[in-house]
């Protein structure tokens, strides 16, 4: 069942008991856009847990989630609801004694034609529908949680037919009418701001920016999503890895990755991270080749000042810079 | 609360952030929810509710500080003090406020707002009012901005000597309404605290606004201050706003357009198209039919100069080039630098005389720089011509051009210039030093190796020796001659360069490289007076690291009408291919012309691509010129320009004063018709000098 969420605190708490930190900004917008029933925008550059609040928050306030992942191309037919031809024209050709049948005793054309439509219902009726997400987010008996992913790689057009959808919790399928919601679904829509969205689209739902995590906020999910971690390394690896997105790199190393680094750590069984070994799993960290050469140079110089500074001191990087 | 908040939307949309009604109905149903005793709580609802888009963020939390905070405080503490100073209690305090108050009601008369909201109190209409008046000014108030400053501007525009006035005539009231003695001094001294204060506040505000001038979002005048800079002085911090100005143009240039949606890879079920073909099948889908439909997405081009002026700007072209790039299916981006062959630094010239002089004067700074300064004598061929400026005229071979100003010109070694038609040899001998180069050799020990400079040379002859072209290996020998000497080798191809001779430069056959490169009067089409300097960054590297300049300096130089002349013609000799034109077409030149050999006195013709030389000699088998006083060459250009034929004549090649020849040099675009039409014209002016001349007419 369905709790709504009472307070900020609230919010915090439960998302916390289902495996997500939030920042109180993310408690905040999670609990209003829960309270006031408003779809919530999520956006922020890639990695930094967007997806992961909506299920997150699926589970906090224990609704079922259904997804919806965006592409280009993305159509009507396959975000809300198809109907399924070949089954319908199979199920003609095999019925095909019975529709003769039916149409036996008819006279003219016409009266064909009227018998037939009596039994249109048959053929546009729920046995045939397929639904996709959005339709079966309303239809929902049980309370959802719909997560529209990536939305910004859909095309416009897609974006204004979502309007009706956010907007009144309803669909319109011309065969059966309108179908409104049982239960009205919390809808989060995750973007990575390659594009701008829709004006239309933005007034209807609050608004909630990702941003990278601050350093003690990264330490806590290392190590709460890393159980096994060493204090010691996990607070290395995230001075490291902020100090990494202070370079200008093409794409700055986001907390999944940070998080995936640090696993590769502990596979290794590290206690200390030093020159070599950085080098190495320099490659979970980041994903372009250039990003690559530059924190190496970075690394090099940065170590060899800090060596030059403790005589007796290992290789560590703290603020690479 | 609701006010503030409105206001606040409203200061919001000022400053580019698009706030809708419903947003604003959403905030207050979030802050029913919220409440807004938590002023971080307060800060996200606010931010939730109001801000959409991610870039939007930052200037939020500023105006958020500068709204909430900023003021607020202020006036909090001002408050606080007047207590302290007067030593009334908060209740005290209340009370004479409140007693303000109510005379104020009963004064008559207009106070303005700005007093009111003083007197009265009125903390939100005082902030209201001086973030007003502030606003304005940012917006309106530029001009003045150098004279005054903003202090005074901003008491200008609250017209704060009025405040003062009606503070001073509200006092007066007191006064003569009788108030008893120390509720008056304390009214009294509240009112100047007051005003006091007012002033501070202006200026907290002011200094406040000027720290925040670089984080404006709508910031005009700042922009514009970029703009006026020079890209030389740009810091790191103006290069990072110019790197988030190009990806929000982009991003807006993105957003705005629609992808076209003509037809897709996989589409729909097609139901009538699916039927339509299965009717064989009794409509049993047996080949299913999508919609078919793929994106089609426009084609762009984009050209960007990336050439050494604009380079700090043709970066962030560079960038949005390749923000842009994912919208379209195919981008053909064109960065350009310099149009003129693969040598580096291009020093133009206004005139073509001074082409040569800087050549030469460049090869002399070279050695210089390059530790021999006693390498300072040129070698040039004879015959030869470079122009007429002192340098140019002393590498000449001209006497007669020399004589009035001998006194002033350079000695200048020679070395016979390669000229078959006249040499010695009559082009036969494999070995003779004038036709293979080795002549150069004996000039150098002559002169001495270590003073020797440079060595200057038309890869093809112009008028001096009639387009007369070496031979194949000369130039080789030359090069290798050069480089044993350690002689600077310069190529003097304004004459015979820009495609004249087929190739881009007449140097190219020979398969080597020259130091240094003369070019002009072609590389504009004759459009424009320019000419250049080429030289490779190996020699110029050399005054770079040196003294850091060549010191030859002109009024002119770089003169960007000619250089744009320059830089069109070139620009069409490529597109339209000219140089292969006039490659082909040279070749049937030279083929119609060499058959003019059969009338009588026309002792050779040669050349290269559309630069040809006819040679006239009285005798052909001696190769005797005719004498000077005969004057044939100059009846022989009369005679051509009536028949519409226009040549270029030379006299003295042969022994200095006797010789006749023109040169033809048609333009690029002549056809092959226009051509045999030349060489009719050429026989016909040919027969009438001829006759001019046997019948002594001149």
């Amino acid at each position: 069942m369905a709790h709504a969420l009472e307070s900020v605190q609230d919010a915090g708490d439960r998302l916390r008991a289902a495996g997500y930190l939030p920042s109180p900004e993310i408690a905040s917008s999670a609990f209003l856009a829960d309270r006031l029933e408003k779809p919530i925008l999520v956006e922020g550059p890639a990695g930094v847990g967007k997806t992961e609040l909506a299920k997150a928050l699926a589970q906090a306030t224990g609704r079922t989630l259904l997804r919806l992942q965006c592409y280009e191309g993305l159509d009507e037919a396959k975000a809300l609801y198809e109907w399924e031809y070949a089954k319908q024209l199979l199920y003609t050709q095999l019925l095909k004694d019975k529709i003769a049948e039916t149409i036996a005793g008819a006279g003219t054309l016409a009266e064909a034609a009227e018998r037939i439509a009596g039994s249109e219902d048959l053929f546009f009726s729920e046995r045939f529908l397929l639904p996709r997400p959005i339709l079966a987010a309303i239809r929902s008996k049980e309370p959802a949680l719909l997560l529209v992913d990536e939305i910004d790689k859909a095309d416009p057009e897609f974006e204004a037919f979502l309007l009706e959808v956010l907007a009144d919790s309803a669909v319109t399928v011309p065969e059966l009418g309108t179908v409104r919601a049982i239960h009205i679904p919390r809808v989060v829509l995750t973007s990575n701001a390659a594009r701008e969205l829709s004006d239309a689209l933005k007034r209807r739902c609050l608004h909630l920016y990702i941003d990278f995590p601050t350093p003690q906020r990264e330490l806590e999910i290392v190590r709460s999503r890393v159980p096994g971690v060493s204090e010691q390394l996990a607070r290395k690896v995230v001075a490291a890895v902020q100090a990494v997105r202070k370079l200008d790199l093409k794409k700055p190393p986001s907390i999944s990755e940070t998080l995936d680094w640090v696993r590769a750590l502990t596979l290794l069984n590290v206690k200390q991270l030093d020159h070599d070994l950085v080098e190495e799993t320099l490659s979970t960290l980041m994903k372009y080749e250039a990003d690559i050469r530059k924190a190496h140079q970075e690394l090099k110089a940065y170590l060899a000042e800090k060596q030059a500074q403790r005589p007796g001191g290992g290789s560590e990087k703290d603020h690479l810079h | 609360m609701e006010e503030r908040l409105i206001e606040f939307a409203s200061v919001l949309r000022r400053n580019g952030i698009r706030v809708s009604l419903s947003e604003n109905m959403d905030t207050f149903r979030a802050l029913e929810l919220v409440g807004i005793g938590d002023p971080v709580l307060f800060r996200h609802t606010l931010r939730t509710t109001l801000v959409k888009r991610a870039g939007d963020v930052k200037p939020f939390e500023e105006l958020f500080d500068y709204f909430f905070l900023g003021i607020g405080q202020a006036l909090d503490a001002i408050d606080r003090r007047i207590m302290d100073e007067l030593g009334l209690s908060p209740e005290q305090f209340q009370e004479m406020l409140e007693q303000i108050q109510r005379l104020l009601k009963e004064m008559e008369g207009d106070l303005s707002a700005l007093t009111r909201a003083l007197l009265n109190n009125n903390r939100a209409e005082l902030e209201r009012q001086l973030r007003e008046a502030m606003q304005q000014e940012m917006e309106q108030g530029t001009a003045d901005n150098f004279r005054l400053t903003p202090y005074t501007r901003m008491t200008a525009r609250l017209q704060l000597d009025r405040v003062q006035s009606e503070i001073e005539r509200f006092k007066g009231m007191l006064q003569m309404l009788g108030e008893n003695g120390e509720d008056l001094q304390n009214v009294l001294r509240y009112l100047d605290e007051r005003m006091r204060d007012l002033n501070r506040l202006l200026r907290e505000i002011i200094q406040q606004e000027q720290r925040k001038k670089g984080i404006e979002p709508r910031d005009f005048s700042q922009r514009s201050a970029l703009a006026d800079k020079s890209f030389a002085f740009y810091t790191e911090d103006d290069i990072r706003r110019m790197n988030d100005a190009v990806a929000r143009l982009a991003q807006r240039l993105k957003n705005r357009l629609s992808v076209r949606r003509k037809k897709a890879a996989r589409g729909r079920f097609n139901v009538k198209n699916t039927l339509r073909k299965n009717l064989q099948y009794g409509g049993v889908p047996f080949h299913i039919q999508l919609d078919r439909r793929k994106k089609t997405k426009p084609q762009v081009m984009v050209l960007c100069d990336i050439s050494d002026s604009v380079l700090n700007a043709s970066r962030f072209m560079l960038q949005f080039v390749y923000s842009v790039q994912d919208l379209y299916s195919k981008v053909r981006s064109f960065v350009f630098v310099a149009e003129i062959g693969e040598v580096t630094k291009l020093f133009e010239e206004h005139d073509i005389q001074t082409a040569v002089e800087a050549a030469l004067k460049l090869a002399r700074q070279y050695w210089i720089e390059a530790g021999k300064p006693g390498k300072h004598r040129i070698i040039a061929l004879s015959p030869s011509y470079h122009g007429n400026t002192l340098l140019a005229l002393s590498a000449s071979a001209r006497e007669q051009y020399k004589l009035p100003f001998r006194e002033w010109l350079v000695d200048v070694e020679r070395a016979p210039a390669p000229y078959p038609y006249r040499c010695g040899c009559r082009g036969d001998d494999p070995k003779c030093p004038a036709c293979s180069g080795e002549a150069l050799e004996d000039a150098i020990r002559r002169a001495g190796a270590d003073t020797v400079a440079a060595f200057i040379a038309e890869p093809v002859g112009g008028s001096s020796t009639g387009a007369s072209t070496p031979r194949p290996d000369y130039f080789r020998t030359i090069r290798e001659i050069c480089d044993r000497h350690e002689v600077l080798f310069v190529a003097d191809e304004i004459l015979c360069g820009a495609g004249r001779t087929g190739t881009w430069w007449a140097i190219e056959p020979y398969g080597v490289a020259p130091d240094l490169m003369t070019l002009g009067k072609g590389i504009s089409g004759g459009y424009a007076p320019l000419s250049a300097v080429a030289a490779p960054e190996r020699i110029v590297d050399v005054i770079a690291r040196g003294s850091g300049g060549f010191l030859h300096a002109q009024t002119f130089s770089f003169h960007p009408v000619a250089c744009a002349a320059g830089l069109a013609a070139v620009r069409m000799l490529k597109r339209d291919r000219l140089v292969e034109r006039c490659a082909k077409l040279g070749r049937v030149l030279q083929r119609r012309l060499a058959a003019l050999t059969d009338l009588p006195h026309v002792g050779d013709v040669r050349g290269r691509g559309l630069l040809a030389g006819v040679e006239f000699v009285e005798d052909k088998a001696t190769r005797a010129p005719f004498p000077r006083a005969a004057k044939f060459v100059e009846a022989f250009t009369e005679a051509a320009q009536e028949a519409g034929l226009v040549v270029w004549p030379n006299v003295g090649h042969a022994d200095g004063v006797n010789g006749d020849l023109v040169v033809v040099a048609p333009p690029f675009i002549i056809t092959e018709q226009e051509i045999d039409e030349l060489v009719t014209r050429f026989t016909a002016a040919h027969a009438a000098a001829l006759r001019a001349v046997k019948a002594g007419v001149r």
